[in-house]
């Protein structure tokens, strides 16, 4: 399956970039713990996205039954020491490093009970960072849904009849401010390579800056280029975002490889390769893929 | 690096931006210089490519309304609402709204 096979593709991919980097690391005079380090990281960042099932999940969840059942078979050996055994896992539970030092005391029983706390916080946390993940794009897409359409929307119908019309610029460019930021971060190129796009045509961008809706801004930069041009982009980037990037904009998107685009009429036909989608929070990957719409 | 250049475009799939993330994590830290942060990304641009290239056989189809059509520097940008994604295993999933960013296929190792 797409899914299974996309995950197996991230864990080669992590395999073969950590390999390969090995080198560089080297010659950089970073050592070896650092390059583990960012292996680690960059797994647990993956997992935390919730894309797919990675092995070294099931492996950590497989060592937590082991450490349970390791736990469940230590309580019932040391019920003769309880006393101790009680004292400590009490403290464990309330601060990581006073646990680590009672276990030195007391030994391996409390040992287990230790790893076993650890591990089942990690995992509390990756899922409650994934549920406030959706909630942020839930929110985005809200967002940029309901407030670009009413306010700038008017804003654009004034701007080319009132020519030099800064005032009018004010109120929604004001409104504007407060999230204007946000969506900057989240399209990656500087917008102001947009607003060049917009009215010079396209200038040796590279793929990411020439993906970004900034066809659509030409439009409004032909008035709007003289007056604070800056000032105007978030604004024409709010409108697009509002078209088209409402939310998240490495959700629901396919990065790929076209073979051939063809069109009949108003019926588009695609055929791609070598992609990797992300669709409703999964990630696919996916050798050949065909597409039919119409326009 | 002298042999053909990859896309870097695959940085935006989950595995690139959680690579980025790592790297920047790093970075911050001052345990690794920007410089051979880049490094690395560059050979995620080609180990993805390749191994996309070579491992991943699985196949997909999918249907919907075309809303937005976009051809820019080689690249093509389609936006396709009410889309009913169809997987080999014949599982579906219908999605209101799909953003494909397409490079070209020829070009690939030559950028």
């Amino acid at each position: 399956m797409s899914n299974v096979e996309c995950t197996q593709l991230y864990e080669r991919i992590i395999e073969d970039v950590i390999q390969e980097s090995r080198q560089d690391f080297d010659d950089s005079g970073i050592d070896e713990q650092t390059l583990m380090d960012l292996r680690n990281t960059w797994r647990a960042k993956l997992s935390k996205s919730g894309v797919g099932k990675f092995t070294w999940d099931q492996q950590r969840e497989e060592e937590e039954v082991q450490e349970k059942a390791a736990e469940a078979a230590a309580s019932a050996a040391s019920a003769a020491a309880a006393t101790a055994t009680t004292a400590t896992t009490a403290n464990s539970g309330v601060g990581i490093t006073q646990g680590g030092v009672n276990i030195g005391a007391v030994g391996g029983t409390t040992g287990t009970a230790y790893t076993g706390m650890t591990t089942s916080t990690f995992s509390g946390g990756a899922t409650t960072g994934t549920s406030t993940g959706y909630m942020n794009s839930a929110e985005f897409g809200e967002t940029g849904l309901a407030l670009p359409k009413s306010e700038p929307s008017t804003a654009n119908i004034i701007l080319p009849g009132g020519g030099s019309a800064q005032d009018s610029l004010g109120g929604p460019l004001g409104e504007l401010e407060g999230r204007g930021p946000k969506l900057e971060q989240s399209d990656g190129a500087a917008d102001g390579s947009d607003g060049l796009d917009g009215t010079n045509g396209t200038s040796g961008t590279d793929q990411s800056s020439g993906s970004d809706d900034s066809d659509l801004g030409s439009d409004l930069g032909i008035d709007s280029d003289e007056i604070n041009s800056d000032l105007d982009d978030p604004e024409d980037e709010d409108d697009i975002n509002s078209d088209e990037d409402n939310d998240d904009p490495e959700a629901n998107i396919m990065l790929c490889l076209y073979d051939r685009v063809q069109r009949v009429r108003n019926r588009w036909k695609c055929n791609l390769k070598d992609g990797i989608a992300n669709i409703d929070g999964r990630d696919y990957a996916f050798q050949k893929a065909t597409g039919d719409s119409e326009w | 690096m002298n042999g053909p250049s990859y896309y870097e475009f695959y940085r935006r799939s989950t595995v690139g931006t959680t690579l980025a993330d790592a790297l920047d994590t790093l970075i911050v830290d001052q345990r690794i210089q920007p410089q051979l942060a880049m490094k690395i990304l560059a050979n995620f641009d080609r180990v993805t490519s390749d191994n996309l290239r070579d491992i991943v056989k699985s196949k997909l189809s999918f249907k919907g309304h075309l809303h937005t059509y976009r051809f820019c520097d080689d690249v093509w940008t389609f936006v396709i609402k009410d889309v009913n994604v169809k997987f080999d295993d014949n599982e579906t999933i219908n999605v209101d709204r799909f953003k494909i960013v397409a490079c070209n296929s020829k070009k690939s190792g030559e950028n």
